[in-house]
């Protein structure tokens, strides 16, 4: 299996591609691949564990906060996908902290920044 | 609908150690309605378990299909060859699917990914509940529509036990209710309470599974 | 799920020449990678005008370019100019896809997030490939014509309801107002063509309609009571509506009557409530014989009215406790027991009334179930119509075409529960007035032979948006209503369902 050195995160348009958007930060861009999903609730578990399968690092999913998504109860789908997942994880002996669900709103972009940063500080402790 | 559940992963990763080629093999019926072994979940599966390999440095070939119903031979053509390919076979319907695929299929080594639990019904999206245990003379006419075979814990048929406290069974007080709670309620609300002081004679349990493993044949039917 | 062969191409607006100088143009488009081999890159530098547009949408129809990734400025806000163009240009919104190119920044400038030039170029050149193998990846999208029956439906025979009835009939509507909420029997169809089933007088009758405000008023009262009295044992307690009355019946006595009056008991209240709280304290405690204590987590009087009767009621003698976290209410010999404590000073407060009023709108139970259940709009954790989402408010709801407004909504206040209904009304008009919807046929779409009919979707979806077709067997998806969050598609235990600009061949594409 190749090994992608990059986070994944998946964004909701609403949210998270919104926040993401003003990030300047050229380390934080080049360590992530943003991927644009109409709502987090898309997120199913065969996604994430694909992504691993293509060698990523990890993979974030960010949605609106929970009583606050555009489409009523994407995220809190998508949170439930995403402790499915980690369990998953779990039972095959990789670390669960490979799969992380961030909920932020359009303007958190400082939220957004420190997720990834928190993300990637996890990974490099699993891993050492 | 025949409920099951996905066996636990090191179970089912166990089971298939020493295969060089795996087809995992969904079923669109009523595991598909369970969550427990359709198209989703056969990709979920299949990816966690190459995600396993990769860990572990296994080599193994994962192959993924799923089909109508594995009760049922014409379904089988689709797959046939992707079937004949495998040293074995994953398959993710219930316990009657696994074995006919086993027959249609000779000398196959076909896998249960499933545990079958009971016919039941989804009480809502999520929760599914047992309501019928295929005794094979069904008695819901006399108790009101709810099935102390199925339902009570002990099966009884004249009445609860005496670990009936508030409506709930002594099995399982928090999520199993009595069932001779529910019937008395039932047949109250529909006015036949008194149809309750009849004994119900010892039920003839050759009909069901006691009986053997059972068969039906339709001669009007038969091609 | 296979892509068509409409071209992707490329728009990059220059700004009137400001972003990137010819040369650097040129070395962009060289890197831009279409599947087909053919270049298809159209510049322009002034994509954001009349002009602008119409000359894309030439150049468009004579290169057979249907799907469009647009790189432009930040100028308009995000998605602005993607509208415009798409609908200058008429293309399908899904098929458009935006990447911005930050603004203009002279070579080698310190402060600029790029630096260098050819670091931004080679940023947008990443983002346009990117786009470009989502959309070849992508179906081109047709766009359907949803006529909106202009039939109104308002639900309710209090102030929201009139209100909303009002606005309608003055902008030339004809509302079908049903005064009460039982009346509705049941809702069928979807925004633009509800069929609703009423009873009437003698009979039953179905009424078409485009659009339906629910303003049924407070409904929780009976189920609010039963819970106060099956939790506090007190004979001496009653409704805050009925304390007046009950306050008549009770004999005086030389020493003096306590009377309490109990606001916000399991969640705060509002206007109305502090407002019957105050009035009828002071009703009291003008009287003698009778001594008035207000108990309250917070008195509510953000109006010039409100406030002057909060003054009345202190400066006659009204006692008001304001107290934190709960009160709790027990029975003693021939009194009721009202303990807090105050919420500024920290104190226990413990007062033995001789007849309490609980206002039931600070009581948490029961709930609008029959026409939750009836419209498919959610109840929030008080069971009020609209659910707790700021997306919502104020007289949204999660189901297309169906508005709130007052008290089942959770506003009581007779000028708010007004305004809300016109606002609603406003919403209606807002809607109505477009006489059709123009729809882009990028809905969940759902394969026929692998759907078991689980009812996932439908349970799932949480805007109604899936019925069943009963001739084929399979779950579909109303492309007026859906809104294309994808759940559905996320839910599917058979993988059946697929949200054509999203699907898992194009998200994957992209993880390379």
């Amino acid at each position: 299996m190749d090994t992608i050195d990059k986070i994944a995160v998946y964004c909701c348009e609403n949210s998270g591609l919104l926040a993401a958007g003003p990030v300047t930060d050229r380390k934080i861009l080049d360590s992530i691949e943003i991927m644009k999903l109409p709502c987090s609730g898309k997120t199913e578990m065969g996604l994430i564990l694909k992504t691993l399968e293509k060698g990523y690092a990890g993979v974030m999913i960010v949605g609106c906060p929970k009583d606050n998504c555009q489409f009523i109860r994407g995220s809190h789908r998508a949170s439930k996908r995403v402790d499915s997942a980690k369990e998953m994880l779990a039972a095959i002996g990789l670390d669960p902290g490979r799969v992380r669900m961030e909920f932020l709103s359009s303007v958190d972009s400082h939220k957004f920044v420190k997720a990834v940063t928190e993300m990637w500080e996890s990974l490099k402790i699993a891993t050492s | 609908m025949i409920t099951a559940v996905q066996k636990p992963f090191d179970e089912i990763y166990e089971m298939i150690q020493g295969y060089k080629k795996i087809l995992v093999l969904g079923c669109g019926t009523c595991v598909t309605v369970c969550m427990a072994g359709g198209e989703k979940e056969v990709g979920v599966l299949a990816s966690a378990i190459r995600l396993a390999n990769g860990k572990n440095g296994i080599e193994m070939d994962i192959a993924e299909d799923t089909i109508e119903r594995q009760c049922d031979r014409e379904f089988f053509d689709d797959v046939k060859d992707k079937i004949e390919e495998a040293d074995a076979v994953l398959s993710l319907a219930c316990g009657v699917g696994v074995q006919f695929s086993s027959e249609v299929f000779e000398g196959k080594r076909i896998l249960p990914g499933l545990n079958t639990k009971f016919y039941g019904t989804t009480l809502e999206m999520g929760v599914w509940s047992e309501r019928c245990a295929g005794c094979g003379d069904c008695v819901l006419e006399t108790f009101g529509g709810i099935c102390p075979v199925a339902r009570c814990s002990k099966s009884l048929l004249n009445g609860p036990c005496g670990g009936s406290q508030d409506g709930k069974c002594e099995v399982d007080p928090e999520n199993i209710d009595c069932a001779w709670q529910l019937i008395y309620d039932r047949m109250k609300s529909l006015d036949l309470l008194d149809r309750l002081e009849i004994n119900e004679p010892v039920k003839d349990w050759s009909t069901g599974r006691d009986g053997g493993p059972g068969k039906i044949i339709r001669e009007d039917m038969t091609l | 799920m296979s892509a068509d062969k409409d071209k992707t191409g490329v728009v990059l607006c220059n700004c009137g020449g400001r972003n990137f100088k010819k040369e650097e143009i040129k070395s962009l488009q060289t890197r831009l990678q279409f599947s087909s081999g053919e270049n298809l890159f159209i510049q322009s530098d002034a994509l954001c005008t009349k002009e602008g547009a119409a000359s894309l949408k030439e150049t468009m129809s004579k290169k057979g370019i249907k799907k469009l990734v647009f790189a432009g400025c930040t100028a308009k806000k995000s998605g602005e100019t993607a509208s415009f163009i798409a609908e200058k240009c008429r293309i399908a919104p899904s098929n458009i896809l935006e990447v911005t190119v930050p603004a203009a920044t002279p070579e080698g400038e310190k402060d600029s997030p790029f630096g260098m030039k050819e670091e931004l170029i080679r940023s947008v050149v990443k983002g346009i490939n990117k786009h470009i193998g989502i959309l070849e990846g992508m179906e081109t999208f047709a766009t359907k014509k949803v006529p909106l029956h202009q039939g109104v439906l308002v639900v309710g025979g209090g102030s929201a309801a009139q209100a909303a009835a009002d606005v309608l009939t003055g902008r030339g509507y004809s509302p079908i107002l049903l005064e009460k909420e039982d009346e509705l029997l049941s809702l069928q169809g979807q925004v633009g063509s509800f069929t609703a089933t009423l009873s009437t007088g003698g009979g039953v009758k179905q009424a078409d309609c485009g659009a339906v405000i629910l303003a049924s008023g407070f409904s929780r009262e009976k189920d609010a009571w039963t819970s106060v009295t099956s939790r506090f044992a007190s004979p001496h307690l009653v409704p805050l509506s009925k304390l007046a009355d009950a306050a008549a019946e009770l004999p005086r006595i030389p020493s003096g009557r306590s009377v309490g009056i109990v606001l916000d008991l399991d969640v705060d209240e509002g206007k109305a409530s502090s407002e019957t709280a105050c009035r009828t304290a002071l009703q009291l405690q003008r009287q003698d014989g009778l001594q008035v204590y207000l108990f309250c987590r917070d008195i509510r009087v953000g109006s010039l009215p409100l406030e002057e009767l909060y003054d009345d009621a202190r400066d006659r003698g009204v006692v008001i406790v304001k107290y934190e976290n709960q009160i709790r209410i027990s029975g003693t010999n021939g009194t009721t027991l009202l303990s807090c404590t105050d919420a500024v000073l920290g104190n226990p407060i413990q007062v033995a009334c001789d007849l309490a009023g609980i206002s039931l709108y600070g009581v948490a139970a029961g709930g609008d179930t029959r026409l939750s259940e009836i419209t498919g709009v959610d109840l929030d954790s008080l069971g009020r119509l609209q659910g707790n989402n700021i997306h919502l408010f104020a007289t949204g709801t999660n189901i297309p075409g169906i508005f709130v407004a007052g008290g089942c909504r959770g506003n009581v206040y007779p000028p708010e529960a007004e305004r809300e209904g016109r606002a609603a009304a406003g919403e209606v008009d807002l809607l109505l007035s477009q006489k059709e919807l123009k729809v882009e046929l990028s809905e969940a779409k759902v394969d026929a032979d692998k759907c078991a009919l689980c009812l996932t979707c439908i349970r799932a979806c949480p805007h109604n948006a899936m019925k069943i077709n009963r001739e084929e067997s399979v779950a579909v998806s109303v492309p007026e209503v859906c809104q294309r969050c994808g759940i559905c598609a996320g839910e599917c235990p058979a993988k059946a369902i697929t949200l054509p600009a999203y699907t898992d061949d194009i998200l994957l594409a992209q993880l390379g």
